[in-house]
């Protein structure tokens, strides 16, 4: 019994290391870049609180409100239909709607603006067929706050969509079946056994639909709507990073309130569920079936089939006016680091989960939740606070592995995007309980047996679905990417980026962000049958 | 196991690419041939908010010419600045659009007056800073592009004329935060002072036909669709709509004419995009071959030609589409106070309500 208590100590000391240490990792960049808050600002300052702070705050509010909630109809309906019941063309739906996750948002924007402006697809067609002056009536300004919030939940549905993908086919199928057999209807079934069961998942896939509201920039300064992150990038445009990063400091506040509030949301409940009891979908028939497909389907008409369409289209056209020398190394760039960054994140992530979860007593989860900060701040302020280390570490030890190398590339993802696999992951976790823990541990298995036993056989699906998530995240990467990779090195990603800025259009970029896109389907299509029950 | 996974993933993608695969290995290679051809005349590392295609061609054939390895890094002029200023011993040339980011780099201390005499020469006083710190590459006009069915260009000479009451609801513009459109405000500002320029912007502001978004070609758009009479823009991207592979962009282009206003009196507003060799530069006297060759006739022609900006170099001749918009007066201000004036006209703006 001695030997046991003592076995657990000493790698309770260890895995406490690990969690330091991955805490360092992602809390120097971070603490360095914000330290500047503190130092003397420039004119902007000034400027920001006298005229914009309070419509720089209410604009993120209102955004990451008006898309977090267009983004729970998107993702939680979808995900209760095509897990609880069968339609025609379930089975396509249920991966196609996970497509968008790779179209980022500002191709997003840029491309449902291209499509409705005054030279676009559709003034172009309607003046075809039903005259100009049809046309005129029917013209409509795209470049609006309500539709940018319908485009931006497009983009960021998929993250509360795959959260409760997994929660409503693994694990609430006992529930179900008994609250079915009680005789209860469809609609309760979702409301008061589904939908509170997939509260963990659902909130923290919300949780990072907000962040990225929160941080997005190309699409919101194109529609001219001045956000906290704006005013991060116009404060730094002009000269003063000072006070750019005080405007940043208020953006991780909001963040900080956003957490804590989906933490209150989510509530105190335990659920614990670990059945591998398949759920026996109820068949939809006549209208009933027809109105979830088209629910199903139409989301992933506007969502993914449109502007994919459209860019196709614009690549036919535009193949002749770009460079397209080493299209095929950019793929092969994005692709390998995407999946490298994806594994090694998503393992860091488990790591910090599984400390966190250990260490529970000494305050391990709140430690752990710390790793999450990277992902709260704009990714190009976090760029400057990776700079700093990086260049400290090249000196110490005189070489350039870090900066300007794809190592420290990969750790810049990693600092950024830990939230984005811990949340899936953190989701399973807590619906499994801590109760397999227990068990394992009181059969004398050591913690790291547990680990590879236990949890990640029955967290494989979460896991998967956190490898998608931070591949098409890093894959997507911009402001990190673009400052932080070695010379001469592009990826789609930046080459899009690059077209797309200097027209200032989808057109050109569009050849780039198809190829991207399609390389971002590959995980979802490949990975998705690892969960295949 | 992860590397497993990679190398599996890997192999999966290389195999859905077969073709690709032969293309990409020549791709890794060819850097390296390169780099051991020309170990004696050495690299020089280009940081450059510069983002065209032509600017990657220009860069091949200065290493073809001369032997040098261009390395570059594209980003935004802020981020670039940042990093210069943290790293700095690998940067010999900064590239950047507009003034007023060249005056920031400037003034941050990560450039050096640039010596060569060549380049002196060639650069007009005005498109220099005062101790050649940077110099312009390429000049662009912030300009009036009017509707040709419905404004008699005559009626619209001048920057001021904007604020007139007829143009109420008729002017589109894109936002504040724009960096195009403060140097255009300081412009206003130095030639006249603070007050004046805020009645101005307020005056123009009052006749926008909508609240300010997009970009400069979305606002030539706006008046070929008939919903604004004028648009304030920059000269190229009127090029670049009238180059597009979309007909219904080319029709717009069509339907403006362009003002180079003031031309009774000072003159248009003019901006650069500019270079400056780094403070640390360990290749300084490749980054003073690179802006020499950059302001070479040839390249300067292709600028012109590739990306509709004009030549900073005179005597240069532009292409024919510029060459088509006529001859006009430029306004004579040193490009460095529009620099300077930076924080003044973010200012104005923002008392003035502009977006």
């Amino acid at each position: 019994m001695l030997h046991f208590t003592k076995r657990i100590k000493f790698s309770r000391k260890g895995w406490l290391l690990t969690l330091l240490f991955l805490l360092a990792v992602v809390l120097i960049p971070v603490f360095t870049i914000l330290l500047r808050a503190f130092e003397p600002s420039g004119n902007s300052w000034n400027l920001i609180t006298e005229f914009f702070l309070s419509r720089y705050i209410w604009n993120s509010l209102g955004l990451s409100l008006g898309v977090g909630s267009l983004c729970l109809i998107f993702g939680v309906l979808p995900a209760w239909l095509v897990s609880n019941f069968d339609f025609p063309g379930r089975k396509w739906l249920k991966l196609g709607l996970l497509f968008p996750l790779s179209i980022p948002t500002y191709i997003m924007a840029y491309t449902y603006t291209g499509i409705f402006d005054s030279t676009g697809t559709v003034q172009h067609y309607v003046a075809a067929w039903f005259g100009q002056a049809t046309a005129n009536a029917m013209y409509f300004d795209s470049m609006n706050p309500y539709f940018l919030t319908v485009l931006l939940a497009f983009c960021l549905y998929p993250y509360v969509y795959s959260a409760c993908l997994i929660s409503f086919s693994s694990g609430s199928s006992r529930q179900l079946e008994a609250a079915s057999s009680l005789g209860s209807t469809a609609m309760s079934r979702f409301f008061r056994v589904g939908l509170p069961l997939a509260k963990p998942a659902l909130f923290t896939g919300l949780f990072l639909v907000i962040m990225e509201v929160l941080n997005e920039y190309g699409a919101v300064q194109y529609f001219n709507i001045k956000t906290l992150t704006t005013g991060i990038f116009t404060a730094w445009e002009n000269g003063d990073l000072n006070s750019a990063v005080r405007v940043a400091l208020i953006l991780l506040m909001i963040a900080m309130l956003f957490l804590l509030l989906s933490k209150w949301l989510k509530g105190k409940q335990k659920i614990t569920t670990s059945t591998k009891t398949p759920i026996l979908r109820r068949k939809l028939s006549g209208s009933k079936g027809i109105l979830a497909m088209t629910f199903c389907f139409s989301l992933f008409l506007f969502s993914f089939f449109i502007p994919f369409i459209q860019l196709l289209a614009w690549s036919t056209i535009a193949y002749k006016g770009v460079v397209l020398d080493g299209f095929a190394s950019m793929a092969g760039n994005t692709f390998l680091v995407s999946v490298v960054a994806a594994v090694i994140i998503t393992m860091v992530a488990f790591l910090l989960l599984f400390a966190g979860n250990l260490l529970q007593s000494i305050g391990g989860r709140k430690l752990a939740a710390l790793g999450l900060l990277g992902y709260s701040i704009p990714g190009a302020i976090i760029a400057v606070g990776i700079i700093i280390p990086f260049v400290f570490l090249d000196t110490t030890f005189g070489s350039d592995v870090l900066l300007g190398s794809v190592t420290g590339l990969v750790i810049a993802y990693l600092i950024r995007f830990l939230s984005v696999s811990y949340g899936p992951l953190k989701g399973a976790f807590e619906r499994q309980g801590s109760r397999l823990d227990d068990a394992s541990l009181s059969l004398q298995s050591r913690p790291v047996k547990t680990l590879f036993k236990v949890h990640l056989p029955i967290l494989k699906p979460a896991f998967v679905m956190a490898v998608i998530l931070v591949f098409v995240d890093v894959m997507k990467e911009l402001p990190m990417t673009l400052i932080l990779r070695p010379m001469n090195y592009d990826t789609l990603a930046t080459e899009a980026y690059r077209y797309a800025q200097t027209n200032e259009s989808a057109v050109q970029a569009a050849p780039f962000s198809i190829l991207l896109i399609l390389i971002g389907i590959i995980p979802i299509l490949v990975l998705s049958k690892l969960i295949k029950r | 196991m992860k590397y497993t996974f990679g190398i599996f993933c890997m192999a999966l993608f290389l195999s859905s690419c077969g073709s690709n695969t032969t293309e990409n290995s020549e791709e890794t290679t060819a850097p390296l041939n390169q780099e051991e051809a020309t170990n004696d005349v050495g690299i020089v590392t280009v940081y450059s908010h510069r983002h065209y295609d032509v600017d990657k061609k220009i860069f091949t054939d200065f290493e073809e010419k001369t032997g040098i390895k261009v390395m570059v890094k594209e980003d935004k002029a802020s981020k670039l600045i940042e990093l210069i200023a943290q790293k700095g011993d690998d940067a010999d040339v900064l590239i950047t659009v507009d003034v007023a980011r060249l005056e920031q780099a400037r003034e941050k201390g990560i450039l050096q007056p640039i010596e060569s005499e060549v380049i002196t020469g060639r650069v007009p006083d005005k498109f220099r800073g005062s101790e050649n710190h940077w110099i312009g590459l390429t000049k662009r006009y912030r300009v009036l592009a009017y509707s040709k069915e419905r404004v008699d260009p005559e009626e619209l000479t001048t920057y001021e004329d904007l604020t007139d009451e007829k143009w109420m609801g008729k002017i589109a513009v894109r936002s504040s935060d724009n960096t195009y459109n403060q140097s255009l405000m300081a412009s206003i500002i130095a030639n006249s002072n603070q007050d004046e320029a805020t009645k101005w912007a307020k005056g123009v502001v009052s006749n926008f036909c909508r609240s300010p978004k997009g970009n400069d070609r979305d606002q030539v758009k706006e008046v070929a669709a008939g919903r604004a009479d004028i648009a304030i823009i920059n000269t190229y991207y009127l090029g670049k709509l009238l180059n597009s592979e979309n007909q219904a962009e080319v029709d717009a282009g069509n339907a403006v004419g362009l003002v180079f206003p003031n031309y009774e009196d000072r003159g248009a507003h003019v901006n650069i995009s500019g270079a400056g060799v780094c403070t640390n530069a360990p290749n300084k006297e490749n980054a003073v071959k690179l802006i020499e060759y950059l302001l070479s006739d040839e390249v300067q022609a292709m600028y012109s030609a590739a990306n509709y900006e004009y030549p900073v170099v005179e005597g240069v001749e532009s292409s024919e589409l510029l060459q088509s918009w006529g001859t006009f007066k430029e306004d004579d201000l040193p490009l460095e106070e529009i620099g300077k004036l930076n924080s003044t006209a973010i200012a104005v703006f923002a008392a003035s309500g502009w977006e």
